[in-house]
């Protein structure tokens, strides 16, 4: 059986065995039982009372006294602390209590649970650290006990905050790889403990599991880092809208998108017609007001819309958007939620313009090559044709018949050139085609 | 419609649409029209070299006092310098635009006071040779030049094979277009020179 007491050097400490009261009550009582001992031989037979017998009676019952007085309140001391134990062990967060001289003077049951580590292995002890720690290091308790406040960003980097309703606590989230199966993210608390005149007693040291809310929001972080690579590998962004408001809510992504910041727009929120004056591009508002129009009077529970745009930038660089919006409507047909998300679609637009116009050449090309094909080989027909007129009618000389034929040969030589121009441009445009066949087509 | 039909307007300028086979016979044709209606006639050749248009022209009865040639195919075909002419000028190639340009202008030039008509022999040649984005340019620059000129112009192309794109541009550039083998008048009403 043990209890708690102050000791000479103010500390407050547990301490092993009987209580020093009853121990003094029983030394009392053995004394005068020997006393008596020696006392009643003598005096058997002389019955009436000296002075040192008179004495010793008083001190007796005086001794007595004390010892049946003392008893009430070292009884009831006892039974505040055997309700003290009651409470901090039956404390679901586990708890343990250290003195000004580090030493562990309560470990609670739920400590003992989550660490594996009964009271009784640590109390008296000055490294409570074993039970959390790979290594030998203060614990929270510890470094409040020595004060070593500035300390304590260093132990606790950057996780570490001041209690803002208990004076002189501290409170850290932290990560302990050694308890629980793949180790826990506790909550704790450390207070220093002080006596009504302000002296150090020693420090508690609350700790709450947090593990799994920690397990949580680490899903939940890396669910959103996930979310914010692959929105940034797509070049896109996300929106809200608020219906009552008629403003739209926008966040840090979707301002990079459209080169600002929220500073810059003073803040998240901006109306719906300040967006549309803003970035979108004078030619495409007309668009994208109908069309927010619509969604704002269409009455289906739930609709998806599409609408490609031109916005420009806050730096004047017009790029193209791809705008996918979902309106949901209650039942009686209040907008609810109008979400969406914006896509940077200009690289893919530029190269469907650039291929469109790639194509447009390529056609006009076609044509030309064509038209300067077919025709003049019709002309060069035609042309052959007179000449062997001429013969046949035996009408030409053969100066002339030389002139002309040289004539349609140089034709003929240049149609030649316009077929490998043309062939070179086949080739350059289409893909696919094996390198023989290039070199066929424009040698 | 018959060549001799038409009706030349001083200062109009006309397509004259034809079959590859009687480019020839029309180019014959339409000099023999206008040297009727006392035109003194350019003739600006892609098509017959000087030597081949000449002997035709004489063989067929059509005197060449009247008649000045711009020659685009002979040097390019001889491969060397002709004999010097008083009535042609001679082109080194059928692509040399700006020579070509230059020669029509000094003729015009020097032919101010007289009822000159261009006869540009023939559009679908110069395609052999020239794209017909350049084609373009240079007969709205020789359409341009007869119109400050008040002179009148004929522009021979085969119809069949033009792409629709130039044919629509050539459209307008003249007055009127006259399809000789569909017998008929294409765009009908003269239209006010643009």
């Amino acid at each position: 059986m043990g209890g708690y007491m102050m000791d000479g050097r103010n500390t407050w400490k547990k301490t092993p065995g009987l209580d020093p009261r009853v121990v003094l009550i029983l030394i009392f009582m053995g004394m005068f039982a020997i006393t008596g001992v020696f006392e009643l031989g003598g005096d058997l037979f002389l019955p009436y009372f000296e002075t040192w017998q008179a004495s010793l009676i008083t001190m007796v019952v005086v001794s007595a006294s004390a010892a049946f007085i003392s008893f009430f309140p070292l009884r009831s001391l006892r039974t505040a602390e055997a309700r003290l134990d009651t409470l901090l062990n039956g404390s679901p967060a586990p708890q343990f209590v250290i003195d000004a001289d580090h030493r562990v003077i309560f470990w609670n049951r739920a400590l003992e649970i989550s660490t594996g580590i009964k009271a009784s292995e640590v109390y008296g002890s000055t490294h409570p650290w074993n039970a959390f720690y790979g290594g030998e290091r203060p614990t929270l308790a510890d470094l409040l006990i020595d004060g070593k406040i500035e300390q304590l960003p260093e132990w606790y980097k950057g996780r570490i905050t001041k209690s803002k309703i208990m004076e002189g606590s501290y409170e850290v989230v932290d990560f302990f790889p050694h308890i629980g199966k793949n180790g826990s993210w506790f909550y704790l608390t450390a207070s220093p403990v002080r006596d009504e005149s302000g002296i150090l007693l020693g420090a508690v040291e609350t700790f709450t599991d947090v593990t799994d809310r920690m397990r949580a929001e680490e899903a939940l972080e890396a669910n959103r880092t996930l979310l914010e690579d692959s929105m940034e590998l797509a070049h896109m962004a996300y929106w809200e809208y608020d219906a009552s408001s008629g403003m739209f809510i926008f966040n840090d992504r979707f301002y990079a998108l459209y080169g600002t910041t929220a500073e810059r727009e003073g803040g998240y929120r901006m109306p719906a017609d300040a967006y549309v004056n803003t970035f979108v591009h004078p030619e495409d508002r007309r668009l994208v007001g109908d069309r927010i129009a619509t969604a704002q009077t269409t009455q289906s529970p739930e609709t998806l819309a599409e609408l490609e745009h031109r916005i420009i930038r806050r730096d004047g660089e017009v790029r193209y958007i791809r705008a996918c919006v979902r309106t949901t409507r209650d039942e009686s047909g209040r907008m609810v939620r109008t979400n969406g998300a914006n896509q940077d679609i200009t690289e893919q637009k530029q190269a469907e313009i650039a291929l469109r116009k790639s194509d447009a050449r390529f056609l006009a090309f076609i044509s030309e090559a064509a038209m300067r094909l077919k025709n003049p080989l019709g002309l060069v027909e035609g042309n052959l044709g007179s000449v062997v007129g001429d013969l046949d009618r035996g009408d030409a000389s053969i100066p002339d018949i030389t002139l002309q034929l040289r004539l349609q040969i140089k034709n003929l030589e240049q149609i030649r050139n316009n077929i490998n121009e043309l062939n070179k441009a086949i080739v350059d445009h289409g893909g696919g085609i094996p390198e023989a066949s290039k070199k066929f087509l424009t040698e | 419609m018959a060549i001799s039909r038409i009706e030349i307007k001083e200062g109009a300028l006309y397509l004259i649409m034809a079959s590859a086979a009687r480019l020839k016979e029309e180019n014959i044709n339409l000099i023999r029209m206008l040297l009727s209606r006392d035109y003194y006639v350019l003739v600006v050749t892609a098509n017959h070299p000087y030597d081949i248009l000449k002997k035709t022209y004489e063989q067929k009865g059509i005197p060449m006092e009247k008649i000045f040639v711009v020659d685009t195919v002979t040097k390019y075909a001889m491969g060397h310098d002709h004999e010097p002419t008083s009535d042609c000028r001679f082109i080194n190639h059928p692509s040399d635009l700006t020579d070509l340009g230059i020669a029509i202008t000094a003729i015009l030039n020097s032919n101010k006071e007289k009822k000159i008509s261009l006869l540009f022999d023939s559009v679908n040649a110069m395609l052999i040779y020239i794209s017909s984005q350049n084609i373009t340019r240079f007969i709205h620059f020789v359409t341009n030049k007869l119109r400050l000129m008040n002179f009148s112009g004929i522009f021979l192309a085969v119809e069949k094979g033009l792409d629709p794109d130039l044919l629509i541009q050539l459209t307008t550039f003249v007055d009127k277009v006259i399809d000789v083998d569909s017998e008929g008048i294409q765009s009908g009403e003269l239209k006010p020179p643009l």
